[in-house]
């Protein structure tokens, strides 16, 4: 567990953090999330004590971070920035592992890892004796996830890791995020100033307002009720009603009726699946059914609109 | 560029003379133009020069530059074998204090013949491995027939024999004044580097001490070095046993080292700035210690232009170093200033032939180094 208790810090006359609490379970998919200048960066910056806090302590399972040796506590912790930053002397296997060399791992267990690692992360092999400069911006970016899961970290800090990439690259490294955390169980701290990213991939959000938190929980909890008009305006522009659609399945919110003829979804799709497939079938209800074919249940429109009672 | 070399060297050929005769070491000679010598070895030597001209109306680049590498080979080995056999023919055992000396119909042709290789080289996009392996090769025959005893007869290759003994000494002491200066200017250069990038005040004071240390002439810094360190030993006589003294090596050392300074300090921080934030922040963060930050990331990564400096103070400190055998630091400046005093221009020869081969031949290694130091940067 990551416990950040009462921290402060203050860049001249900016206050970056301002007395802010937080705790983040372990297997957490967190994403600290806000505008710029909120100090999102700051705050995951502080966790593996690349910047220190004036005042207030961080500890990682209950140890306090300040008494430990930075530079084995940041071989314990993963490390992803927006500018990638691999080392432009070293092949992409060289690069990979960085931390197992730095924690002296034998070589029989580097390669190990390092195939394993190419699996993970789904690193073409070809590229390993290649040089970063030689792959595409989105290769080095899989490549600067992939050096940060090598010491097999129990905690991955990422900044911004993939703000600068296009969209397809971003959507394929989200997604290989998403497994990965899935597989692995570790605990991901993840800046974004997106929300959307920031949504579809934590499993807890902080939202990050001028060193404070503005609001923390899961992403339907945000959706459904941002706690004020801050929170309420940054999550505006993704239509969190439709959002939380995403996060529902279809079981949920149908009723046992089985006899009425309609187009088939499954009863574990989302709400927004269904809500798609009636719009592109001009239709409003649907025959639910479960993975084996079978008719379990309805949902209409008003389903949909409806929440049920003590949701 | 063909056009003039061949007009040149052919002009030379005609009007220059080829050996000078003398009869003895001191006095001066007369020039022998080669068609006076020998009609046979100077259309030898005219032909390639010939093709230089004819070659500079071909269009066809790259049949242009390969003719033109055949065209300079023959040059240079018509000048060479030229001058062995001429010089024999004269050379009688009767007389043994005749000297023959190469003239310039010998040396500027063969100047003509290298700058031929080098153009011809650059337009068929020689590589470097490819270059020095070209004159390695074309080097052979010549180390061979220096090896039999073919140039014997030339009164630089008499100057070379009579001082032998002492040769292999000054070309040691020659590589070892430069080595040792090139490693302690390291040593003391590199944490100057880091002093700089850590306090960016300290950045002017130091190169402009330094540059007013560069703007100080050679013999000059030489000279202003003996009385301070005479005062040394004087007053710490112990430090004598160690060989240090007013004249002599450590001067030599000491002025080399400072020479060697500013362009090792300005390309180790031009070096070190071009390392991205980026690189050195991922460094930090995944946990490298200060030490192997510099180590396996700076250092590495600031190689490349820390090597060019070390290319131009070493090329740098060869030409130098010849310089200190005036105030006693041997090596092979000896011979160049002995022969100067003795008014023998083949004795400077000797000394000056394998200074300008050994700043040539470091150059190619540091050049040599630079690529594989860039290809992986």
């Amino acid at each position: 567990m990551i416990e950040v208790d009462s921290v402060s810090k203050t860049f001249g006359a900016l206050k970056a953090i301002d007395g802010l609490s937080l705790k983040v379970e372990d297997g957490t998919f967190c994403t600290l999330v806000g505008p710029s200048g909120c100090g999102k960066s700051t705050l995951l910056r502080m966790i593996n004590a690349m910047i220190a806090p004036d005042t207030g302590r961080i500890s990682l399972r209950g140890a306090d971070i300040a008494t430990l040796p930075p530079d084995q506590l940041r071989r314990g912790i993963g490390y992803v920035i927006q500018s990638v930053g691999l080392f432009p002397h070293w092949t992409v296997a060289d690069n990979i592992l960085t931390v197992p060399r730095l924690l002296r791992w034998p070589k029989e267990k580097c390669a190990k890892r390092l195939d394993e690692i190419v699996a993970l992360t789904e690193v073409d092999p070809a590229w390993l004796s290649r040089y970063p400069r030689q792959l595409s911006g989105g290769q080095q970016q899989r490549i600067g996830v992939a050096r940060a899961l090598a010491g097999d970290p129990d905690i991955i800090l990422m900044d911004e890791p993939f703000s600068a990439l296009d969209p397809p690259s971003r959507a394929s490294l989200q997604a290989a995020m998403r497994r990965i955390h899935a597989q692995s169980k570790k605990t991901i701290i993840f800046v974004t100033h997106d929300i959307d990213e920031a949504l579809k991939l934590g499993t807890q959000i902080v939202l990050l307002n001028k060193g404070r938190i503005a609001q923390t929980g899961t992403p339907q909890e945000i959706l459904a009720r941002p706690k004020d008009e801050f929170v309420e305006t940054f999550i505006g522009g993704t239509a969190p009603r439709l959002r939380l659609l995403d996060f529902e399945p279809v079981s949920t919110r149908m009723r046992p009726e089985t006899n009425v003829q309609a187009p088939p979804i499954f009863a574990d799709a989302s709400l927004k699946d269904a809500l798609n497939l009636m719009l592109s079938e001009s239709c409003a209800m649907l025959a639910v059914q479960d993975r084996d074919g079978r008719r379990v249940g309805t949902l209409t429109v008003a389903d949909l609109i409806e929440a049920p009672h003590g949701s | 560029m063909l056009l003039v070399l061949g007009i040149a060297g052919g002009l030379t050929l005609v009007f220059g003379g080829f050996l000078d005769m003398s009869p003895n070491r001191l006095a001066s000679g007369i020039a022998l133009t080669a068609f006076s010598l020998s009609p046979t070895a100077c259309a030898a030597i005219a032909a390639p020069l010939a093709a230089f001209i004819l070659l500079a109306f071909v269009s066809n680049e790259k049949a242009r530059s390969i003719a033109t590498l055949l065209a300079a080979a023959l040059l240079l080995y018509a000048c060479l074998a030229t001058a062995g056999l001429l010089a024999k023919h004269l050379a009688s055992p009767d007389k043994p204090a005749l000297r023959l000396s190469l003239g310039s119909a010998f040396w500027i042709p063969l100047a003509c013949a290298l700058f031929a290789f080098l153009d011809a080289m650059q337009r068929l996009q020689f590589g470097l491995v490819a270059r020095v392996g070209f004159f390695a090769l074309l080097c052979l025959p010549f180390a061979f027939m220096a090896y039999v005893g073919f140039f014997d007869a030339l009164s630089l290759a008499k100057e070379f024999e009579n001082h032998q003994a002492v040769f292999v000494q000054a070309l040691v002491d020659h590589v070892l004044l430069v080595v040792l200066s090139l490693a302690i200017a390291l040593l003391v250069a590199i944490p100057i580097i880091f002093a700089v990038r850590q306090k960016s005040g300290l950045q002017n004071l130091v190169y402009a001490s330094l540059g007013v240390i560069q703007a100080v002439p050679s013999i000059a810094l030489f000279g202003l070095l003996i009385a301070p360190l005479s005062a040394l030993v004087l007053h710490v006589p112990a430090l004598a046993q160690f060989g240090i003294g007013g004249t002599g090596r450590t001067p030599a050392i000491i002025a080399l080292v400072l020479y060697a300074l500013l362009p090792l300090v300005r390309n180790g921080v031009t070096g070190l700035d071009a390392v991205s934030p980026d690189v050195r922040d991922a460094a930090k963060g995944l946990g490298f210690t200060a030490g192997e930050r510099a180590l396996k990331v700076d250092l590495p990564l600031a190689l490349p232009a820390l090597l060019s400096g070390m290319r131009v103070v070493t090329v740098q400190a060869i030409g130098l170093a010849a310089v200190a055998a005036l105030i006693g630091a041997g090596g092979l400046g000896t011979f160049v200033f002995q022969g100067i005093g003795q008014y023998a221009l083949n004795l400077v020869l000797v000394g000056a032939i394998p200074i300008i081969l050994l700043a040539l031949g470091t150059d190619l290694g540091f050049q040599l180094l630079l690529s594989v130091a860039r290809g992986q940067a």
